[in-house]
């Protein structure tokens, strides 16, 4: 059986910027920009960056929320064939719609307030037509208990929960169709840290039980370092390291990696220690800069960087980044 | 009054009517803040923690009532009870934005789209320090300057939406610092920043607080945070203090089981550990009429029958500096004893 679920290959999506008197395209914002990473069957994806990365555009391109502009993302449901999300059209979709799930960010706006609980994990169930009167019955309260949710209250409506709860009944919606692949959006960041971590414990026990591949979209890096087997640190629309979670903590490749770790604070008063602090902003996507997108942020910067776009290369085993230098530069975590 | 103490919370308590009943927001908060230094107030949500910066503003809704004594201490000037001052006092006033100041979490929300930066920006130091509008101009330039805007002379006259969200929190401070204030309250005020940008602001307000000496109250739901930032933290649940030491206590010698739940269940970076996370069973209580005793006892594995679900927990000294609101120490059982013994 073929060990790769997903193998995305040069992924693009540009968002047109309209304007003049005519309304025409006068500029693309490159929210995703020639993006490439594969995901293993059964192991979770961290996809990590600041806001305006890009990382959630991304995570919709995946599940076709929206439609990407370029590129090809194939997935292999069963192992052997494969199909290309990107180049299907919405009614070839269908099918494969209930293998690919998501799960919100924001407990608070992701579920319809004018439906019950019940409602909304069978709506998946019915959609897709996967069971019956009887059985959508029996499925919704299999899935509320194994998320935890007290069965007895599912005729409540959403506003009768509290947030872990809500995030809950959006897990149990994502499971309803008994995807292959569940893409996480910022799923725990909305939460408070002692809830956080009963989503996160509910969400590694579930990919266990459900043998689920995730890929994990989130800012904060030690939630990521914590659920993910491997991790993709996105900037300014493009993927620009790839390791395994315990080489990308250990010996980052990428300057933006070691920096971004480094600015993480550490819940410990003896770890006070000289961050790395990054001058200016993160540039938009619309005008990048030249050369590498992060030269300007860069402390190891040199001429070449200005010009030339560093390609997304293998600079150890399993371990993928862009940057010129990044065998030269021996950055620390 | 101790002339280090540049504010002392006695007994503060924020209580608002609602149809539903009484929501004690805050329940008796004590604490005091050394000059210079930072003081860190760490809980979830809907723990007070924020209702609590806005009590020593007296900027609460109008269903709340503040009681209890908010003594702010000058240099060479009685001490002023804040507690007792009427909301739209000119004493008040005077205070606010000169003696403490305070930055909020939202810098897309908290600036009025209407005016320029510089206008908003001057309006404190006209009201407080000069009525000369070209000295408050040249005031509010360098302020700009130093929070590390660049060319602050012609940005001075943009309007917030042309600042980005870290820029923006750089002139929130500008702002807060423009008078000089004894106190600064910080609300969560790096929560809504990406985290190169949060490290940026961070470190300039140490480097701030080195310049102008003055004491930071800093509200903040991220424990990585409070470790880089504060001297001493209190952790606050349901409206009251847990939990109150120096900051290497709270991380290294945690004694409330909320606060250890707490420290517990954050993955820490460059740890990673197999297995599951400690979480803290349970939800935070909803605060309309609660029962008398710990509002922990619910969640807490060390809950002892009797006593935690049936007395409400008075705070002792458990170790030097060190205070903790639980039954598990013997000072607290004493001082427990010791009040209801009092009362018979």
């Amino acid at each position: 059986m073929n060990e790769t679920l997903l193998d995305v290959r040069n992924l693009s999506k540009y968002f047109p910027i309209r304007g003049g008197f005519w309304d025409s395209v006068t500029n693309y914002v490159k929210a995703v920009d020639d993006v490439s990473f594969y995901v293993r069957r059964g192991e979770t994806l961290g996809l990590v960056g600041e806001s305006g990365c890009g990382k959630t555009t991304l995570g919709r391109c995946l599940v076709r929320g929206i439609d990407p502009t370029g590129g090809e993302a194939w997935f292999y449901p069963d192992g052997s064939e494969g199909i290309d999300i990107a180049a299907l059209s919405n009614k070839d979709l269908k099918p494969l719609r209930r293998d690919i799930q998501m799960i919100f960010q924001d407990p608070y706006s992701s579920l319809d307030p004018r439906m019950t609980v019940f409602d909304i994990i069978a709506e998946p169930l019915k959609v897709n037509t996967i069971a019956e009167r009887q059985e959508i019955e029996e499925r919704v309260k299999y899935l509320a208990s194994v998320v935890g949710l007290n069965v007895s209250h599912l005729r409540r409506y959403p506003h009768a929960f509290s947030g872990g709860q809500r995030q809950r009944i959006g897990i149990a919606r994502a499971l309803a169709t008994n995807p292959k692949l569940v893409v996480a959006d910022e799923s725990v960041s909305a939460l408070d840290v002692s809830v956080q971590a009963q989503v996160l414990n509910l969400l590694k026990r579930l990919q266990k039980e459900f043998q689920l591949t995730y890929i994990f979209v989130a800012h904060d890096l030690s939630v990521v370092e914590h659920i993910s087997d491997r991790i993709a640190v996105m900037y300014v629309g493009q993927v620009v390291e790839t390791a395994t979670t315990e080489n990308l903590f250990k010996s980052p490749q990428h300057p933006y990696t070691e920096a971004l770790i480094s600015a993480v604070p550490k819940p410990d008063p003896r770890d006070r220690m000289k961050r790395i602090v990054l001058e200016g902003e993160v540039p938009s996507p619309a005008s990048p800069p030249s050369g590498c997108y992060f030269h300007p942020r860069c402390r190891y910067a040199k001429e070449r960087c200005t010009v030339e776009k560093p390609a997304y290369r293998e600079v150890a085993p399993e371990h993928f980044a862009t940057c010129h230098f990044a065998e030269e530069l021996n950055l620390k975590a | 009054m101790n002339d280090d103490v540049v504010l002392e919370l006695r007994d503060v308590k924020v209580h608002f009517s609602t149809d539903e009943g009484t929501v004690k927001a805050v329940d008796g908060v004590s604490f005091s803040m050394t000059r210079g230094k930072t003081m860190g107030l760490v809980g979830e949500s809907g723990c007070g923690k924020s209702v609590t910066s806005q009590a020593i503003l007296r900027l609460v809704p109008a269903n709340g009532k503040i009681s209890g004594a908010i003594l702010l201490n000058r240099d060479g000037q009685e001490p002023v009870d804040i507690g007792a001052l009427d909301n739209h006092s000119q004493d008040i006033r005077d205070i606010r934005g000169k003696d403490i100041s305070m930055i909020f979490q939202e810098p897309m929300t908290s600036f009025s789209p209407l005016y320029t930066m510089g206008n908003q920006l001057m309006e404190t130091i006209l009201l407080h320090q000069t009525p000369d509008k070209s000295a408050a101009r040249t005031q509010a330039v360098e302020m700009l300057r130093k929070v590390g805007i660049a060319d602050p002379a012609r940005r001075i006259d943009e309007y917030p939406h042309e600042f980005s969200g870290g820029m923006r929190q750089r002139v929130m401070i500008a702002m807060a610092l423009s008078c000089s204030p004894e106190i600064l309250i910080a609300d969560e005020p790096t929560t809504a920043l990406d985290v190169t940008i949060q490290a940026q602001v961070l470190e300039l307000m140490q480097e701030l607080q080195k310049d102008f000496g003055m004491s930071i109250l800093f509200i903040t739901h991220d424990l990585g945070v409070v470790a880089e930032m504060c001297d001493e933290v209190c952790v606050m649940y349901l409206g009251k203090i847990v939990e109150k030491a120096p900051v290497e206590e709270i991380f290294h010698n945690p004694r409330h089981p909320y606060t250890q739940g707490l420290l517990e269940s954050i993955p820490k970076i460059g740890h990673k550990t197999e297995g599951d996370l400690k979480s803290i069973e349970g939800v935070v209580p909803v605060p309309i009429n609660l029962k008398p005793g710990c509002g922990f006892c619910d969640r807490c594995e060390h809950k002892i029958e009797g006593l935690c679900d049936t007395y409400n927990v008075p705070t002792a000294e458990v170790a030097p500096g060190h205070w903790a609101r639980c039954f598990l120490y013997p000072e607290v059982v004493e001082a427990h004893n010791k009040a209801v013994g009092g009362e018979e």
